[in-house]
């Protein structure tokens, strides 16, 4: 287990953004479901994270893994850090938001577009009382 | 094992053990247990075959540790 590959700091910094990268997206993903966690999901999500083919990409024995696995912890928990601080300073969601999704209804003038266009910042409800889509 | 691949292994061990801690168990628990273990174990074959089997214990271990870490902070909000 010592024979491991030296690599050259462009390498490991490309290899690190790569997996930030990723680690940031399936963040991202995983928190933009449109229903219920399913299994498949996960299962997913993990062959994303560290499939043969993501892994296959750097040499065996190699620095570079470990620069992946770096970025990918440093891009995942940065957005769940950054969402902990935005939701901690918003008045209107509460820590329950990870749980099942709550918020306050926008009070005039402000709205949620009809076709939400600029995109969904958070998955709503589908109705009044209707289940959450959101997770932590 | 060169600390970068330790410190990966931790990495990628604790985002996937954050991302199993999102499934929460129902009626179909065997299958869930069956396809994440399947996956998981995948992952860890990946890792043995990349940097050794004792990255994939440090993966293993650290993927737990979140887990572990994921449900308490779960637990927490609802007590909240």
């Amino acid at each position: 287990m010592n024979e491991s590959v030296a690599a050259t700091t462009i390498q490991l910094l490309g290899a690190g953004g790569f997996g930030a990268l990723i680690g940031w997206y399936v963040y991202y993903i995983n928190r933009y479901r449109k229903s219920e966690v399913s299994l498949n999901d996960i299962v997913t999500l993990i062959g994303v994270l560290g499939g043969g083919s993501i892994l296959a990409i750097f040499p065996a024995r190699s620095d570079l893994f470990g620069a992946y696995g770096i970025g990918l912890f440093a891009g995942f928990f940065t957005y769940f850090i950054v969402l902990l601080v935005m939701v901690g300073i918003s008045k209107d969601f509460t820590v329950e938001w990870f749980l099942d999704g709550r918020r306050k209804r926008p009070a005039a003038p402000f709205f949620i577009p009809e076709d939400k266009v600029g995109g969904t910042a958070m998955a709503m409800p589908q109705e009044e009382g209707g289940k959450s889509t959101v997770n932590d | 094992m060169s600390g970068l691949i330790i410190l990966g292994s931790i990495g990628i061990g604790a985002v996937i053990g954050w991302l199993f801690g999102v499934l929460e168990p129902h009626r179909k628990l065997f299958s869930q247990i069956l396809a994440v273990g399947t996956a998981g174990l995948l992952v860890l074959l990946d890792i043995v075959w990349q940097a050794g089997w004792q990255a994939a214990l440090i993966a293993f271990g650290s993927g737990f540790a979140t887990l572990l870490i994921h449900k308490l902070w779960r637990k927490a909000l609802r007590q909240h």
